[in-house]
Order: structure tokens, then sequence, then C-alpha cells
């Protein structure tokens, strides 16, 4: 009976906290849902096994941890075709001089303003939306979660050059979608 | 100096992913001056980088929906000791 009433215990104190770290991850609320479910399952059938070495909620997040870099792995395998598109390069932005085919413009406004910003947040989901499955996966976890490059090439299966590269094009195609959107698309 | 513009924004975009070499930091900070195209497009991306960072912070509380932890509650009961 014990066990009955922890893991009502382990979901009220955890719960939550897996799963915001899931969904600021994959950013679909379903999926974050499913992993965080599939992390207590995973971590209940192994118990037992729990040393106790490490708090219970970093042995729970590095499971989940575990789960979402399957789940990514996943997606960027199944999206193979996908990374025909990935893997052109940057010739939609330059011309064959290496010279940008449409003028940059100022983009002036302020982070304070621009994060509690509704219209940005949406916009910016969508145009996130649109990248190729990779450059996605790299691009938040880099920049929106501020993982260390080291961990983000592992979750990846991909060189830090690799992770450079898909940076480089996930910004590119960002700030060309959110222009498109009138941000930052007149001074 | 345009056919630089390619090679500045990967070296606008490294910069925040590296330290770039004196070399570069060089090679980017001069044709910056010139090129407003790719002075405008390191501006964007470091502002792009900042409201990121706080949007992440700002970001309003998520909750695991209900059906999903009453779903692991159950399950995990139902597992044999």
């Amino acid at each position: 009976m014990t066990h009955n009433s922890n893991v009502e215990a382990w979901v009220s104190a955890w719960g939550d906290f897996l799963f915001r770290y899931a969904l600021s991850r994959v950013q679909d609320r379903d999926i974050a849902a499913d992993l965080v479910q599939e992390t207590f399952l995973a971590a209940w059938k192994g118990r037992h096994s729990f040393k106790g070495e490490a708090s219970r909620k970093t042995w729970l997040t590095g499971i989940l941890k575990h789960k979402i870099t399957d789940h990514i792995r996943q997606q960027i395998r199944r999206r193979k075709l996908e990374m025909a598109l990935d893997d052109d390069p940057v010739s939609p932005w330059f011309q064959d001089d290496h010279s940008w085919r449409e003028p940059q413009q100022a983009w002036h406004d302020s982070p304070d303003r621009l994060a509690h910003d509704r219209d940005f947040r949406l916009t910016l989901e969508s145009c996130l939306h649109r990248l190729p499955a990779r450059q996605r996966f790299v691009f938040i976890l880099r920049e929106i979660n501020g993982d260390s490059t080291e961990d983000v090439c592992k979750q990846c299966d991909i060189s830090t050059t690799n992770l450079h590269v898909l940076m480089h094009r996930a910004r590119l195609a960002l700030r060309h979608c959110l222009q498109s959107h009138g941000f930052g698309a007149s001074s | 100096m345009n056919h630089f513009c390619q090679q500045a924004s990967r070296l606008a975009s490294d910069r925040l992913e590296r330290r770039l070499s004196l070399k570069e930091t060089l090679r980017l900070n001069i044709h910056c001056l010139i090129c407003s195209s790719c002075r405008h497009y390191a501006d964007a991306l470091r502002l792009l980088h900042a409201t990121l960072r706080k949007a992440h912070e700002v970001e309003p509380a998520q909750e695991l929906p209900a059906a999903t932890r009453q779903y692991i509650i159950r399950q995990c009961q139902e597992q044999p000791e």
C-alpha cells in the first residue's frame, strides 16, 4: 500500500516539473504528456533499482531525457526525406555571388517587450514548425532551452560543425519568416 | 565586398555558438561597418537570441494534464509488486 501512495506522491511532486521540461523541448503538449507518462511507468518499474545516489528528481529527469532523445532521433529518422531540403545550402537567401537576395532590414525592438508579446510568440511557434525536423530540434534545444553544445550534439547525434550549420540555417529561415510576418520588417 | 555576406551571416550565427577567432571577429565587424544588410542581420540575431532566452523564463507555468496524471497512477498501481 505504501507504494500506491508513493506513486501519487511522485506524480504530484514531479509531474508538472517533468511536463514543463519535456514541453519546452518537444513543443507539443500531447507528446510531452506521453513522454512524462512513459517516464513514470519506466521509473516505477525500476523503482527498486534506484540507489538513491542522485535525488529522485534528478533520476526521473535522467529517464525523461533519454525518452526525449529517443523521440527526437525517431522524428529525425522518420523525416529522412526532409533531409534533402535540410541539407540544401543557403541558396534561398543568397545569390550566386554570395550577396543577399533581399536587403536585410533593421529590427528595432526590445527582448523584454517581444518576450511578452503574444503575437510574437505565436508567430515564432508557427515559424519554428516550418523548419525541417533536425533544424527545429537543434534550434529549440540550443537557443530556447540553452542546452550545452555537447548535450545537443549527443541528443541529435550530430557533430559540432553540423550543429553550427543547422543553427545558421535555422536562423536565416526564422529571421526571414519573422520578417515576413512584420517583425523587424521596417524601421 | 558583398560577396562576403553569406560568410558574414554564418559568422554572425557562429558568434552565438562559439568564440570566434580574432581574424573572424575583425572580418565580421569590418564587413558590418560597410554592409547595412549584414549589420541588420547580425543585430537581429542578437535580438532574437536575447528574446528567446527571456521568453523561456517568462513562459506561463504548464501543468501535467489531469488525465495523464490519473493514467500514470492507475497503471503503476496495477503493476505487480
